[in-house]
Order: C-alpha cells, then structure tokens, then sequence
C-alpha cells in the first residue's frame, strides 16, 4: 500500500540524517525509487555520506511503519530517536524504511541497509592494515 | 502437435512504443548518470533481498545472479557513456554560435544521420548523439577541440583522459582503467559474455593480469561495486573540469566580444548543468532548486 495511505510520521531530513549518524560509519545503505538521493548520492553509501546531502536538501519526510498496528494522528512529527522503535528488518537482517517526501506524497521509496557492502567493505579494510 | 505460432513481426514493431517519460534529472547529466547508475545497482540488492533466503535452489540463484551482474555492469558503462554525450552536447550548444572556427569538424556526421537529427534542436545533441563514446581517444580529442580557445593553433589543451604531462592533473590515470571497463562491455555486448582471444590479449594488456581464452566473463558482485565506485567518482570530476574548462572558455569568448552572448544567462545555464555556482563575466548563479 503506497505511504499516502497508510498513517504516516512526519520528520525533517535533518532527523534522518541525525539517525544515519547514529548508525554508525560502518553500516551501509541504499536508497530504491527516489529521483532526487539518487541523483545526488552514489549508492551504496555509508550513513554520514547520505546525511551529509540530506542536511542540504532541508526538506521534510511522511514515513510510515508498515508494522504499526497504531494509527497515529496524521502528521505527527517523530524523531530520530523514536524512528528506532519503528525499524523493520527484512528476512537478511537488514534494515528497510519506506518514505516519501512531504512535498511528493505519492513517490514511495526505500531506504535499506547494504549488509553485503558493509561486509565487504570490512574485508578490504583489514587487508589494507 | 503443431507449435504454437504467434505474429511476431506485428508484435516486435509494436516494442519500439512501449515508453515511459523520460526522467526530470534528463536536463542534468551528472544527476541523469545518478540516478540510472544507482537504479541499475539497486536491481541487486533488490533480487538478494527478496530471494536470497526464500526455498531458492541455490546453484539456479547463483547463475541467475552472475548474469543479472553482467547486465548491471553494463548499464553502469552505458550511463557512463550517456554522460559523457550529454556533457558534450551542452559544451557544444553553449559555445557554437559564439564562434567560427573549425572546431566542429571533430564530430563527422553523414547526411542518412543529419536527415534523421533534423528535427532536433539541439545541436549538440545532433553531433553528439550521432556517435559512439567508447574510446578514449576519441573522447578525448573531441572534448579537446569542444573547449580550445577560439583559433588556438594547438588545437585545444583540455585533455578529458590526460597522459603524464597533460592537464588536467585529477584525471590523469584514469585512460588505462576506463578502456578496460569500455572492453569488458565489448565482451559483454558483442560476444554475450564469451572472451574472445582477441578480447584475453586485450584485457589482459589493460587489466595487467593474465587473461585466458575462450572464457566466459562471470562478474562476482564486489566486481561490480567497484566499477560503480570508479565510474561515479570519474563522473563528478569530469563534471567539475570540464565545467571549469567551459566556463574559462566562455570567459575568453565573452571578453574578445560581449555581444555574443548574456553572461547571467549562459552563467545560469552552466549553473544548473553541472550543478556548480558559476561566476561568469561578473554575473553569479546558483543551481536552479
């Protein structure tokens, strides 16, 4: 069911981009479906380097727990801290989040973890040591 | 019982209509190169995701995977190419009416394709897209002569795949690499995957490994990631020289004849292509929002 339907949290970039900080440097990430991070990001990436554009873009994101038994009241504002509780992971392990940006409420898109390229990324960084 | 025969000729004419809009970023050829670079990727974590831990039989998966990573290699290199014409198609537009010497002869178009350009209004894109952009010097010489000065006897000192002495510097020793990538799509488009002995001396030249023959290129998926790596970091450099270059090159143009054309227009124009603050002339654009 595509986000305008569903019930949906608002957030800044800004909080997602304090949430990918929190992640970590190590974790990896890919963005499937948005025109505008991927013109702007070369995928797959680590959290600071999405954050980095997402502070810029200064827009504000509708994201929608897909797991969520609650309906929340349309529109309220969520945090980064809070965007924990609602994670989904997929059967990898995996993160997925759906978002759309406030101002394009009917382009659905994802942003999943890349534990492949995080893996991979380890190996090359010991060899290098 | 007899086979089942469908009218294909009806039905493979009908494929060429079968489209899409093209995408907003089209107009932007670094953000063009993004977002189809990144799209293409995304099919292999997309398949993983989905398929890697469901009843799959494994061996099935694994050949599946192998070939749909030789498929996004290729878009990767195919993009690469798109942005290069687009970048020149603009370089192009922005300065053939602003001067009369004989850099456009580097482009040779036959007639057949100039009747089939005539309705673009581009110039640019009608030189440009009229060729293949798969060999390193060739791209070089035409971006060489794209962006000399007018009437330079030297033909030109901007070198997109510079030797050792050559400028500019951040895209020195790139060529080797690029012309290894341009072969592995050779292999991957002209002989379905299958290397060639002619394609084994080849790679093995430009890969500095030893490469036998006849073999069957079977990408692994960091192969991948690493040709997206070196092509989307090449992609933003070429972006930001050539850039420079052309905004120099209009600069030049601009103070040997302000008529030619209107600094904040061409400085927005630049501004919003390359995605760059651009002070042109004393006129200062930012990208478009």
């Amino acid at each position: 069911m595509a986000v305008k339907n569903r019930p949906r949290y608002v957030m800044s970039a800004a909080q997602l981009a304090n949430w990918l900080h929190a992640q970590g440097p190590d974790a990896w990430w890919t963005v499937d479906g948005d025109p505008i991070l991927t013109g702007r990001v070369s995928f797959p990436s680590t959290g600071p380097e999405v954050a980095e554009v997402l502070v810029r873009l200064k827009k504000r994101l509708l994201f929608v727990d897909l797991d969520d038994p609650e309906i929340p009241v349309e529109g309220r504002e969520i945090s980064a801290i809070e965007l924990d509780r609602h994670v989904r992971r997929a059967e990898g392990g995996e993160r997925v989040l759906q978002f759309s940006w406030e101002d394009d409420p009917e382009t659905d898109w994802l942003l999943i973890e890349d534990l492949e390229t995080a893996q991979y990324s380890k190996q090359l960084d010991a060899k290098s040591e | 019982m007899a086979k089942l025969r469908v009218p294909t000729t009806h039905y493979i004419q009908q494929i060429a209509t079968h489209t899409i809009s093209v995408a907003s970023e089209a107009t932007i050829p670094i953000q063009h190169y993004g977002r189809y670079a990144n799209d293409s990727w995304n099919l292999l974590p997309y398949f993983e995701r989905n398929l890697k831990h469901t009843n799959v039989y494994q061996a099935a998966y694994e050949r599946h995977m192998h070939r749909l990573h030789s498929m996004v290699l290729l878009n990767l290199v195919e993009a690469f190419e798109r942005f290069l014409k687009e970048l020149a198609a603009i370089c192009v537009d922005c300065v053939a009416s602003a001067v009369t010497d004989d850099r456009l002869d580097v482009f040779v178009i036959r007639g057949q394709f100039a009747a089939a350009h005539f309705h673009e209004q581009s110039v640019g894109k009608a030189l440009c897209e009229s060729s293949t952009w798969l060999d390193c010097d060739e791209i070089t010489k035409r971006f060489r002569r794209i962006l000399a000065t007018p009437n330079d006897p030297n033909k030109g000192s901007f070198y997109l795949f510079p030797g050792a002495n050559q400028n500019p510097a951040s895209l020195r020793n790139k060529a080797d690499l690029v012309a290894l990538v341009f072969q592995l799509r050779h292999t991957i488009v002209h002989n379905a995957g299958v290397i060639t002995r002619s394609d084994a001396i080849k790679l093995s030249r430009l890969s500095r490994q030893q490469v036998d023959a006849p073999r069957t290129f079977w990408p692994e998926r960091p192969d991948v990631w690493y040709v997206k790596q070196f092509l989307d970091d090449l992609v933003e450099t070429i972006n930001d020289e050539v850039c420079a270059a052309l905004r120099d090159l209009l600069e030049t143009i601009y103070a040997e004849d302000p008529s030619v054309f209107v600094p904040a227009q061409r400085a927005q124009l630049l501004a919003d292509c390359f995605q760059k603050s651009i002070n042109l002339a004393g006129a200062t654009c930012d990208p478009a929002a």
